[in-house]
């Protein structure tokens, strides 16, 4: 029995000693679980440290860009960059070993009792809410984030601020007027006669220049109509003498009004070469396809590239009298449309009517494409005028003028009557004088007729407002321009509104009529008086920050602007009062071409500016005529 | 017999794998100690320096544009005027006016790197100091579990009128 007992006591110990170890490994395994979890909460207190310290230095450094400037604290997401020893916003985000931090800078919105709101509410375009964001990976299965976030606020600026009439009146106003509408206002004037029609002139043509040196330049500067690349440009030379030398036709960007003297394009390549061997139009295609925005400035450049130039080998391109300001297509208004003439010194503007064509990659013609300006007589009859379609709406106008003269300082023997006929309907809307033989000018003038009553002219229909004068003869009798271009599609597309409108003219009296798709009256246009002036500008009075130092920071401004009418901005500045009136009025990119059409942008001054003392802004006001836009107070915010 | 030897063979690795495993958690410790010291420094010293310069007057050295191991601070009271920061030695040390320069970090931590930089603008809209610290533990032995260090950077706008 002992015997038994002692048997199954063998191996005991061993069992003893496997459960020891087993224990054994159990508190092994939890003390190296907590050891190991207090090591990883040590790290990650550490890196969260340093990620909080890296995110309230991008906070301070956002700090320091707020005090050079509260313009330069800009909306968006950014990095930090120390460059030319000051913080300032670089890219997206910044990084440190592992850690990326970015800014992110955002708008502020004050609901109506002036706190600040998450939604709806007005913008605060004094305070600005400032987050830095500090993300790491602790581990790559465990990212991590610091996020800090501050308000800043713009308390060191000033404000310049013009609110009521007589402070408004201290400006210039064209076709604008001052009213005492809320604490004072400014809004275009009413019952300025409207026009519509083809109002672009040419009296004469002439020479750009004769391009006889080598470092003599001509420049063709207008405001893109369009967006997008163009592939071909288009010039008229007047004159090629001899055997001209080869000339680079290009385009350049614009510098304060003058070419910039590099060539666009990606690559600097938006030119080409040609060497004409005859006068007239000549079509160069670019080296690459420079991408034009439509409503800057641009100069399409020619100079001379390479062989023998003297008096006796050079090319002149043609331009026109006068300096119209408009685009022919349509008539827009583009100031900046003339003609610039290099001697080699300095460029100077010559005032004249730019002849050339910009060719976009899709094939889209603009420009201006009217070469000749033949005069057509009108007596017995001869008749002429212009054919049109009403576009985009019915149009109601009071009168109708032509740009005319008698041939000889004798009167003609009939006077010169106007006729308005509705070729849709078949029928004569109405007829009148112009013209008196005994009144009227041996010098081209705009000659007027009122209809006894407004009269309507529909979409759509198609309509011919000529000229007649049946009792005059072919010694004194009565004259009006036709201005015409070659005759191609691509041409006639871009002469007053295309194919919609033509000139057009009778050898019968009447009893049949030609039209001409390459040509329009030079000028014409229809009147309507009962609205409000479809244009205006506004010139601030000019105001002295007290520092040459100045940080313009943004604009703003209250104002109503109905549907159909626009209101927009330019600012110049200079150093001293009486250098304000000659400084370039520029926009949001500093530029002349670009216009502050948005509450609170950002203010950038023209590089060229010769100083940053005084400060003035001009306001520009468009109309359909049935309305106008009206400015109620306007801030410049800055900081001295 | 062959029980007992088993029995040994097993104590024996056990004692092996619990010696190794102290001294593994000892290392550890020691490690994780030498990071708590500096950055428990580090944390004091930016704290003490964003504060002194938030509220300082001016910036005195460096000069706009340059950069240092000293920064000397303009302070609005008299007495403590000037403040400077100064690396001395391996020390980062504290002076107020008259008074005597205090380390500011313990004398297990050693400063091996300190830069500040005046990012101020010329016409004093932005007065900015930019600083980059590096902290080392102490280890004249050079063991592996006290190597530890650590790069703290700052960015400190004055705030002082």
């Amino acid at each position: 029995m002992s015997n038994n007992i002692k048997i199954n006591q063998k191996g005991q110990s061993l069992i003893e000693l496997l459960v020891a170890m087993g224990i054994f490994a159990l508190v092994i395994s939890s003390i190296m679980f907590l050891t190991l979890d207090a090591h990883m909460a040590n790290r990650q207190g550490g890196e969260r440290s340093e990620a909080a310290w890296l995110a309230q230095s991008g906070i301070e450094a956002a700090q320091s860009i707020k005090n050079r400037g509260w313009k330069y604290l800009e909306t968006g997401n950014h990095g930090l960059i120390i460059n030319n020893n000051r913080w300032e916003f670089a890219g997206a985000e910044d990084n440190f070993d592992k850690y990326s931090r970015q800014i992110s800078v955002e708008p502020v919105y004050r609901d109506v009792s002036g706190d600040i709101t998450e939604t709806g509410g007005q913008i605060d375009f004094d305070t600005k809410k400032v987050v830095a964001d500090v993300a790491w990976d602790f581990s790559p299965a465990r990212p991590s984030e610091v996020v800090i976030g501050s308000i800043f606020t713009n308390w060191r600026s000033h404000k310049w601020i013009q609110t009521s009439q007589a402070e408004f009146d201290q400006g210039a106003m064209s076709n604008i007027v001052s009213t005492s509408e809320g604490e004072g206002a400014v809004e275009l004037v009413q019952g300025v006669a409207q026009y519509w029609g083809n109002q672009f002139l040419i009296e004469s043509f002439g020479t750009a220049g004769n391009l006889s040196r080598r470092e003599r330049q001509v420049a063709m500067t207008f405001t893109a109509q369009n967006t997008g690349p163009v592939s071909e440009i288009s010039a008229y030379i007047e004159e090629e003498r001899g055997n001209s030398p080869v000339y680079r036709y290009g385009l350049q960007s614009d510098a304060s009004g003058i070419p910039s003297g590099n060539w666009l394009g990606l690559m600097g390549l938006g030119y080409g070469d040609l060497q004409a061997t005859t006068s007239g139009w000549q079509m160069i295609s670019l080296s690459e396809n420079v991408n034009l925005t439509a409503g800057q400035i641009y100069h399409l450049v020619v100079q001379w590239q390479s062989g023998t130039v003297n008096n006796n080998n050079y090319i002149s391109l043609r331009s026109s009298r006068p300096q119209n300001n408009m685009a022919p297509y349509d008539n827009t208004n583009d100031p900046y449309l003339t003609v610039h003439w290099n001697n080699g010194s300095r460029w100077i503007n010559s005032l004249l009517e730019p002849i050339f064509v910009i060719i976009y990659s899709d094939k889209t013609f603009k420009g201006n494409t009217y070469t000749e300006n033949p005069e057509t007589p009108i007596y017995r009859d001869l008749l002429a005028g212009q054919e049109f379609l009403v576009p985009g709406g019915d149009r109601e106008v009071s009168g109708i003028s032509f740009y005319t003269k008698k041939n000889t300082n004798r009167d003609p023997a009939d006077d010169l009557y106007v006729i308005l006929y509705d070729i849709t309907s078949g029928s004569q809307i109405d007829q009148g004088t112009l013209a008196t033989a005994d009144t009227i000018s041996r010098n081209y003038e705009w000659r007027s007729y009122d209809f006894p009553a407004p009269v309507t002219l529909i979409d759509g229909y198609q309509y011919r407002i000529y000229l007649s004068s049946p009792g005059s003869d072919d010694r004194d009798y009565y004259l009006i321009y036709q201005l015409r271009n070659e005759d191609s599609i691509e041409f006639n597309s871009v002469n007053y509104l295309a194919d919609t409108s033509v000139f057009s003219d009778s050898r019968n009296g009447g009893t049949s009529w030609d039209a001409y798709r390459n040509s329009d009256v030079g000028g014409y246009r229809f009147s309507s008086s009962t609205g409000y002036a479809l244009s205006g500008d506004f010139i601030s009075g000019s105001f002295d920050t007290g520092s040459d130092e100045t940080v313009y920071n943004y604009f703003d401004w209250t104002s109503d602007v109905p549907a159909g009418a626009s209101l927009s901005f330019q600012v110049r500045t200079a150093n001293r009062r009486n250098t304000l009136g000659s400084a370039v009025w520029v926009g949001p990119d500093g530029t002349p071409g670009s216009f502050y059409s948005t509450q609170g942008q950002v203010i950038t001054n023209d590089p060229a500016a010769a100083g940053l003392l005084w400060v003035q802004y001009r306001a520009y006001f468009t109309s359909d005529g049935s309305s106008t836009p009206k400015l109620f107070d306007s801030t410049i915010d800055y900081e001295p | 017999m062959i029980e007992m030897l088993i029995y040994i063979t097993l104590v024996a690795g056990i004692l092996i794998t619990a010696t190794s495993f102290a001294w593994s958690i000892i290392d550890s410790r020691t490690k994780a100690h030498a990071a708590q010291e500096i950055q428990q420094n580090g944390r004091l010293i930016i704290n003490k320096i964003v504060n002194e310069t938030r509220s300082a007057l001016n910036i005195n050295a460096p000069v706009i544009g340059a950069s240092g191991s000293q920064l000397s601070l303009e302070s609005s009271d008299g007495a403590t005027d000037p403040i400077i920061f100064n690396l001395t030695g391996q020390d980062l040390t504290i002076q107020r006016g008259a008074g005597s320069a205090i380390n500011l970090n313990s004398d297990r931590v050693l400063v091996t790197g300190l830069v500040f930089e005046n990012l101020s603008l010329f016409n004093n809209k932005s007065r900015d100091v930019n600083l980059t610290l590096t902290l080392e533990h102490l280890n004249p032995d050079n063991r592996q579990s006290w190597e530890y260090s650590e790069t703290f950077r700052a960015t400190i706008e004055l705030r002082g009128i």
